[in-house]
């Protein structure tokens, strides 16, 4: 199925167009997922094999207050990398932040990354969901976070970083809630444990920080969230103070921190942080970790925040016995710089495997290759293919063609014309030629099939018989049937015999009036049923029903006109005379009429490119056709027959010499084709 | 002469020029002559078939009686379907009429042409008492007839046996009344050339009579 892009609308494989909206569908490419790599088509948002997001999540952008430069276009380019993933976790977290890296996946140090995050956060530097300033309290924060507060940023970049607003009941994350309802015991004590406020002892570079001028230490632009006055201060915090203090009775700082602020030597293994995330271990860690001493752990938040910082952080000062670390280079190289804007949050993923990841890589167009198509062609071509792409190219190359001479198609057209100029003049001549010399040159000649036709009518058809007579010729084909079907008609109203007219062309009718006008027969002797169509059905019907037509002449049905009395079927009437001019007309009246009435007359004129046709079904063994008058020459013989000349006999002489003028013109073509070479 | 009969003169004279101006090549005024007569066609059939409706259905079903009516139902109902075949959305609706007609036409064109066609010239020509009826000529008519159907069909045998040996028994007996077989169809074609020219100078005299008639009729009329 391919799934409309704009709509939606499920459409068959090998669609180009949405049966919905009419929309074009891709065909051909598709989106390939960046997690299992399976093809899905365009516009897909999630994986059809994975689940996994295609279609990247958006960040809401909170609304601008007024007067104040929205962020982003104006500011330097955000630093987009790979973001971290979080903690797959049931229940809805808030958003963690980013922390950029450089390289490498796994589950394990990313885990820890993360961990350290959590713990990070727990330290109160929550960037996170600040609440409109005027609907909170302002919280109660340490000194040295309010001096850092209170200091103005020298400078006054756009806020890199805006969080959107948190709702009350969010203002402690869950899993610092997690961390309330958890005994004391099991909790793990986080690496950073901020002393109570009252005795809590600021730390020789914090107060240096406090010291220091605000031109070397910017103010930190993010904005501490304010929290609600009952929550002035966090559970957690309010549980450490709560909790017994260690063994030393000093504060819950970390060992290291303790040993930094006494100025003691570090200790060989490092705090390092455990895959559930506060544990606290010693022990094994990477060479480039154990390089740093826990001394310059209180740095490593600086130089590598496991979470986008929205302010510049400026660089430690210069603070006695401590000594700066020495950072691998890629390391260095993610320091947040002080021109760098913290990249923008991105939701997290809430379904499929990527389920609490945020910031994935996003699905990339592809082009879907059919299935079983060859991964890439042959090798060598052969020298044929070789052969024919030269000609093509050489094709291609070549100039067009110029037009050909106009003069001499010109005098071809000419030549042409004058050829069938020649031909036509010298055919009307020798039709024209029996006018002006009325000399008999071709004697009537002998048809026995006229003989049998005459024969036929003479004995068939008497005084008032009724003879049913089919006009099957058109108006191009009645200067040839009329010089037949006159000399026919002429005897049979000769004889008396009542004629009834049908057809089964539309013109047939029509044509049989025109000659009966000139044939002027008793109004009672002629009935015009008129057109019947549907071909060698239509013929069926005729002979089925003759009297439940109407008669044209008069349009009275056929049953009230004196021709057709008695006449109900076929079967009552004395013959049936067939004038076609085409082949498979005489045969449709044979076949159906011979078929249903074996004993019934059937005689036919017809036309001369007929004759060949009719001379089986003359055939004394079939005797389906009782006598034909087959073109002039029949027509000739029929007059001959009555005794009265007609214009069959003109004609005839007029036929003799174009027949003659054809076949000279024949030959001499024949003659010019064999002396000039066959061209 | 009528007035009627000078019009029809002069209209037949002209579209007479008109059409054998062809014997020059194609040119506009035999087009026009054509397209005239396609027209007049078209339109005398489509008078002719609504007068057939008129007398054939519509006064039947509003002068008939009942029997009658009812035994128009069909028809009528079977033409309008035919209707929707102009319309291609809706042309399906006339797939029963058209089946119909197709039906019913090749029904009776194949019984016509077995029945009267087909057995009866297949008995005539195998017919003993025939051959020998028409004498030395009949008979000599009758052999030709059979030989030179036997050889026709064999002139459209394209393929030989597998086997070598019967090869050349096939290429010197069927090979052989394969040729007479194309004497015999250039002969039956020849012959219907023939006919067709025969019918074809027919037409082209009657024209050319008509025209010289028409002439002398205005002629007459001038002067007289």
């Amino acid at each position: 199925m391919i799934y409309c892009p704009k709509c939606g609308t499920a459409n068959r494989e090998g669609s180009r167009f949405c049966n919905e909206c009419g929309s074009p569908l891709p065909s051909g490419t598709g989106l390939r997922c960046p997690m299992c790599g399976e093809m899905n088509p365009i516009g897909s948002v999630y994986c059809n094999k994975c689940n996994a997001r295609l279609v990247p999540l958006t960040t809401p952008q909170p609304p601008t207050p007024p007067g104040e430069k929205p962020a982003g276009p104006a500011g330097p380019p955000p630093v987009r990398g790979l973001s971290l993933p979080t903690i797959p976790s049931p229940e809805k977290k808030p958003p963690v932040p980013e922390i950029p890296t450089g390289e490498g996946e796994g589950e394990d140090w990313l885990a820890a990354l993360r961990a350290t995050a959590e713990e990070l956060k727990a330290e109160g530097i929550e960037e996170e969901a600040p609440p409109p300033a005027a609907e909170v309290e302002p919280l109660e924060i340490p000194d040295w976070l309010a001096e850092l507060r209170a200091a103005p940023p020298e400078e006054a970049p756009a806020p890199p970083f805006e969080v959107p607003p948190v709702e009350e009941e969010r203002a402690v994350p869950d899993w610092l809630a997690e961390l309330e309802a958890a005994p004391p015991e099991e909790a793990p004590a986080p690496p950073f444990e901020v002393p109570p406020a009252e005795e809590r002892a600021v730390p020789d570079w914090l107060a240096e920080l406090e010291a220091a001028p605000s031109e070397e230490a910017p103010a930190p632009p993010f904005e501490v969230p304010p929290v609600e006055e009952e929550r002035a201060v966090p559970e957690w915090l309010a549980e450490l103070e709560a909790a017994p203090p260690s063994e030393e009775g000093g504060p819950p700082v970390p060992p290291f921190a303790q040993e930094e602020i006494a100025g003691e030597t570090p200790p060989k293994a490092p705090v390092f942080i455990s895959e559930e995330g506060l544990a606290v271990e010693e022990g094994t860690m990477p060479e480039w970790l154990a390089e740093l001493a826990p001394g310059e752990v209180e740095q490593a938040p600086a130089a590598a925040p496991p979470f986008p910082l929205t302010e510049p952080l400026a660089a430690p000062p210069a603070v006695e016995g401590l000594v700066p670390a020495e950072i691998p280079k890629w390391l260095e190289g993610m320091r947040p710089s002080a021109k760098r804007e913290a990249p923008p949050e991105e939701p997290v993923e809430t379904r499929g495997v990527l389920e609490g990841l945020r910031g994935t890589l996003p699905a990339s167009r592809a082009v879907e290759m059919p299935e079983g198509a060859a991964p890439s062609l042959p090798a060598a071509p052969s020298a044929a293919s070789i052969a024919r792409a030269e000609l093509l190219q050489e094709l291609l190359s070549r100039p067009p063609a110029p037009a050909r001479p106009l003069a001499k198609e010109q005098r071809r057209d000419i030549g042409w014309v004058v050829q069938r100029a020649v031909v036509a003049l010298l055919l009307i001549l020798s039709i024209v030629a029996p006018i002006a010399v009325p000399i008999p040159l071709f004697s009537v000649p002998s048809s026995p099939a006229a003989d049998r036709f005459f024969n036929a009518v003479q004995q068939n058809v008497g005084p008032d018989e009724p003879v049913l007579v089919a006009f099957e010729y058109s108006p191009a084909e009645a200067d040839e049937m009329e010089r037949v079907a006159e000399p026919v008609l002429r005897h049979l109203l000769g004889q008396g015999a009542r004629l009834i007219i049908v057809s089964t062309r539309p013109e047939g009718p029509a044509l049989a009036e025109r000659l009966l006008a000139r044939l002027r027969p008793e109004a009672r002797q002629v009935a015009n049923l008129g057109y019947q169509p549907g071909q060698t059905a239509g013929v069926q019907g005729l002979l089925a029903g003759l009297d439940r037509r109407s008669d044209l002449r008069t349009g009275l049905p056929a049953a009230q006109v004196a021709a057709m009395e008695g006449v109900h079927t076929v079967a009552d009437v004395a013959m049936v005379v067939v004038l076609a001019a085409q082949p498979d007309e005489l045969r449709a009246w044979v076949e159906q009429v011979t078929l249903a009435y074996p004993d019934l007359p059937l005689v036919a004129g017809i036309s001369a490119r007929v004759e060949p046709l009719a001379a089986p079904y003359l055939d004394p063994g079939a005797g389906q056709l009782r006598g034909t008058v087959a073109g002039l020459a029949g027509a000739a013989a029929y007059e001959a027959h009555l005794g009265a000349g007609g214009r069959a006999g003109f004609y005839l002489n007029s036929l003799g010499l174009a027949q003659l003028t054809v076949v000279g013109l024949m030959l001499v073509g024949a003659a010019i084709f064999l002396v000039g070479g066959r061209r | 002469m009528t007035t009627a009969d000078l019009v029809g003169t002069v209209v037949g004279v002209a579209l007479t020029l008109l059409i054998l101006s062809y014997m020059i090549g194609d040119n506009p005024l035999y087009r026009l002559a054509l397209y005239l007569l396609t027209g007049a066609a078209v339109g005398y059939g489509v008078a002719l078939a609504v007068v057939a409706l008129f007398q054939q259905v519509i006064l039947p079903l509003l002068q008939g009686g009942t029997a009658e009516r009812y035994g128009l139902l069909v028809p009528i109902v079977l033409g309008l379907l035919l209707l929707f075949k102009g319309f291609p959305r809706w042309a399906p609706w006339g797939n029963l009429s058209t089946a119909l007609l197709i039906g019913v036409g090749a029904a009776v064109a194949v019984a016509g042409a077995l029945l009267g066609t087909v057995l009866p010239q297949s008995v005539a020509s195998g017919s003993l008492a025939d051959w020998l009826r028409g004498g030395a000529a009949g008979l000599i008519n009758s052999l030709l007839i059979a030989v030179g159907t036997i050889c026709a069909l064999l002139a459209f045998a394209f393929t030989v046996p597998r086997q070598r040996a019967l090869q050349r028994l096939w290429r010197g007996t069927a090979g052989a009344a394969g040729v007479i077989g194309r004497l015999f169809l250039a002969s039956a074609f020849g012959a219907a050339f023939a006919a067709a020219l025969t019918a074809s100078l027919s037409i082209l005299i009657g024209r050319i009579y008509t025209l010289i008639e028409g002439v002398q009729r205005l002629l007459q009329m001038r002067g007289g």
